[in-house]
Parts: structure tokens; sequence; C-alpha cells
């Protein structure tokens, strides 16, 4: 019962329909300002945070999209080679998003919080002969504050709405009559398009990169929870529920301070797994349940468009029967954004002092990016 | 562009219509009351979801006048976030005495990932 539960999560999540269908087909006109996008990177995915494969152990608590998906292949702290796949979405809007108005969304917390409200299903695979389990999250992140919400950045929206306004006034009266031609129509809807384009183009292009540069570090505060199931053969058969994970980021994007408040951001992580199954590194060896604390701080430094950053985190696992585990791990990464909304993440560090000799070196990479951007 | 029936009730009282649009999208636009024909045309409305104003009008007719009227719902949407293709959605609603013209809005919804044009034409 439960392994089919977590498959129709799984299928569920793929194939959710969008909230609202077309019963209208409103004309829909290319242009060049399709070109410019406001994205800033795709969040780490809660799927892949609680199963400890993110290319960072120090989760950063940035804005969600609407759906988005990541792609994962590297080494765990473990030391074995994985490979995954996550789906991210925010079920209010895909519920509820035909009510949600740009006034309501800006004026209520309960609206954004609801928004903002990400659920991600993730699973993984061992790629080697040592790990053959599968691994499946499902996630759920509630956003507590964002100052760098893009919707809530008015000036791009008062740019726009200006636009609008003095393409409608320049086109004028009178407006086509509802038994009008199909030609009359279409040359009514590209006037109103051929005066909005080049104020259009002056707002993406001058308030979309002002808002990429000036939100990408802002402030914002998250928690999540995620229970997991293991697989430890690898078939989806054997999935059976192994624990669960929690965790909150803090981010601190030094707004008001000059010279660091486009540049930087600090953030504070803690996360707490219970009952986390664990290969052990030797063939046909057992695996053995674990829980561990997670506490880390994270300083990324860069632009709207790439990274780096440094992160500490003090790690402390509890085996039964064994005594508690401490180690520390460093790590630098980088994140580039490739194209359009597609962002590589790489990151390269150490884990030292587990009394279970695993750690050491590692390097971790992710590819992610969002479905509901660019094509 | 399409043309929706919502018939007022001559008998009764004045024609409220009121637009919502949701998915956070920018709409601005402008209700225009006309004949059939497109002549005596009226701006009954003007504005943009953005702002703080009700996007909200009584018409300025009786409801024995508006038999036969058409309202144009003209305007240009767009995504915040250009190149994401979102959902949006424009909620028509016609009222007369509190209650709701056809027991629904009208909805305009579909896809996008650029600014769109809309007209839509209500009978009245």
């Amino acid at each position: 019962m439960r392994k089919r539960g977590v498959i129709a999560i799984l299928l569920s999540a793929l194939l959710l329909p969008p909230a609202a269908q077309a019963q209208s087909d409103p004309q829909v006109t290319d242009s060049k300002v399709g070109n410019f996008t406001l994205d800033l990177a795709v969040p780490e995915s809660p799927a892949f945070t609680v199963l400890n494969l993110t290319p960072s152990t120090v989760s950063r608590p940035s804005s969600v999209q609407q759906l988005a998906t990541s792609l994962l292949n590297g080494v765990d702290q473990n030391g074995n080679f994985q490979t995954g796949v996550a789906l991210d979405f925010q079920p209010y809007m895909l519920m509820y998003g035909r009510l949600v108005t740009w006034n309501k969304y800006a004026a209520h917390y309960a609206t954004r919080f609801a928004s903002r409200t990400m659920v991600s299903v993730g699973t993984t695979k061992g790629a080697s002969e040592a790990d053959k389990s599968m691994r499946v999250a499902l996630g759920v992140r509630l956003t507590v504050f964002d100052l760098g919400d893009p919707f809530r950045d008015q000036k791009t929206a008062d740019c726009l709405a200006a636009a609008h306004s003095t393409a409608l006034a320049n086109v004028g009266l009178p407006v086509p009559p509802p038994k009008a031609s199909q030609t009359t129509i279409d040359a009514y809807q590209a006037a109103k398009m051929k005066q909005l384009a080049p104020l259009e183009t002056v707002c993406r292009v001058d308030q979309e990169e002002r808002a990429r540069k000036e939100n990408w570090n802002n402030s914002s505060f998250i928690v999540a929870v995620a229970p997991t199931w293991t697989s430890p053969d690898g078939s989806s058969s054997n999935l059976s529920l192994a624990g669960a994970g929690y965790w909150t980021s803090l981010s601190y994007g030094f707004e008001g301070l000059p010279g660091m408040e486009d540049t930087s951001q600090f953030i504070l992580h803690y996360r707490h797994r219970r009952n986390e199954l664990i290969p052990t590194r030797t063939e046909g060896g057992p695996s053995f349940e674990q829980d561990s604390d997670t506490f880390g701080m994270r300083l990324r430094v860069g632009s709207a468009n790439g990274t780096g950053s440094f992160e500490y985190a003090f790690n402390q696992r509890r085996v039964m029967g064994q005594p508690d585990d401490t180690s520390h791990r460093f790590a630098f990464a980088a994140e580039r954004r490739i194209s359009g909304n597609t962002w590589l993440t790489v990151s390269v560090g150490s884990e030292d002092g587990r009394a279970d000799g695993a750690g050491g070196g590692f390097v971790l990479s992710s590819l992610a990016w969002s479905l509901n951007d660019r094509p | 562009m399409a043309v929706h029936q919502r018939k007022v009730n001559p008998a009764n009282g004045p024609v409220t219509v009121t637009l919502s649009v949701g998915f956070k999208h920018v709409f601005s636009y402008q209700c225009v009351l006309m004949k059939e024909d497109g002549s005596s045309q009226q701006v009954v409305l003007r504005g943009t979801t953005i702002d703080k104003l009700p996007d909200e009008v009584i018409l300025p007719m009786q409801a024995p006048q508006l038999g036969g009227m058409f309202l144009a719902v003209d305007g240009l949407l767009s995504p915040v976030k250009a190149g994401k293709n979102d959902t949006f959605s424009i909620d028509i609603t016609v009222s007369q005495n509190g209650s709701v013209i056809g027991k629904k809005p009208i909805v305009v919804s579909a896809q996008t990932k650029v600014t769109v044009p809309i007209l839509e034409h209500v009978e009245l």
C-alpha cells in the first residue's frame, strides 16, 4: 500500500494539469521582449536536500519557481555515485492561481505564503556495486518571508502598466465592434502591440535587469520537511519508509549596506535527519540507520548570473550502539547561469573527522532548470 | 477574441462589471460600451490591475437602455517575468441587483510567455 502511495504521488506530480484550461483563444504575438528574463537561480530541490545530494550542504532559501526540475549526477557524502531527478512545483498556484491577483498577492501575507509553498518529489539511484539503493523523497518547503520575491517588485509592474496605458491611449477609439471582420480585429490588435513594443522593451531591459541585480541575494527564510523512502536493493517493490528530514535556512542579503547589498549573501542552515538508511561502502554489506544534525553557514559572493561560495558545516551522526560521530565539512561551490534559466553548480570540498573513515574529498555537480521558462 | 452573452433583465436595477486577473499578471484595460455596429462608443472604465483602485464599474445606463448594447473589454496583458510560459486568467463578472448574470464570470484563460492583446465583447 505504501509503495503504491509513493508511485501515485510521483505520477500525480508529473501529470498534474494546469489549473485553468484555455476557454478562449487570445492572439499570442511573439516579440523580442520575450528574450529577456528575470529569473534567478533555480532553488535547490527539497527532495535532493533531504537526501543529502545537493552540491552545497547549506541550502539557500531562494524564490520558488512555479514548476522546476533538477537532474543530479555525482558522488554522495558516503562515496557512492548517485544519479537522480526531482520535480518541484507550487500546488496552491496550480490549483488556485486563477484567483491570485497582483493586489491580493501584494496585500495578503497568507496569499504569499500559500503561493510560495513548494512541493518536491525526487528520486535517486545508486550507480555503484556498493550502493544500488533507490531513494525517494517527498519534500514540502514553506517560505516564511522573501525580500527578493519578484512579484513584490512593484517597479517592473508599474513600468509595464504605464506602457500598456500609453499604447492603448495612442491607438484610441474606435474599438472594433463585435461583428468586425477578423482582418479588422487583427489589425487593431497589431496596432496595440506595435505601440507597446518599444515601451515594453525598455521596461524589460531596464527594470528586469535592475531587479535581477538587486534581488538575487535578498534576505529570506524557509522551513522544510521531507519524508523519505528507501529500497536497499534498488527495486521499487522494496521501497519502505526511511525516516524524514527537517531543515531551515535563513539568508541575509546585507540590505542597506552599500557594496554588499547587491553582491553578497550570508546563509545559516540547520538540518535534522531521522532514521536515515545508510548503505555501507562494502559490496553486500548491511545498511544501517542513523540520525544526524547539521549546522552550516555559507557566504555567497557574486552577481545574479553566477556566484562563488564558501561553506562550513558541522555534522553530528548517531548510530545505535556506537558513540556519536562528529565531522566538519568545508566546500567551495560555483553556480553559473549557462543560458536562459539553466544553471550549473559544482562544489569541491572535503569532510574530515568521521570515525567511520568515510568522507574525505568530494565533487558534486548539479544541472537545474525551470520548465516554465523559455522553451 | 470572443463574443459572450450576459443578458441584463430590463426590470432589474443597475448593472455592475468587475474585472479580476489571476496569476499575478499585469493587465491594463479600457471597457467600452457600444452598439452592435460599433457606434456610440463610450469608455466607462479605464485602469490597471496592479493599482489599488477597484476594477469595477456601474454602467452609466439604466437596464432597459442596455439591452442589445455590447461591452468591449480591450486591453494588454503581460507576465511580470517575460519568457515564462505562465497561465493567465481574466474573469469578467456582470452583476445586476447583486446577482451574477449567467451564474458565473466570463473566464478568458490561456498560457503565454509574452504580452498578449485582449479584446472580448459581452452582449448585454
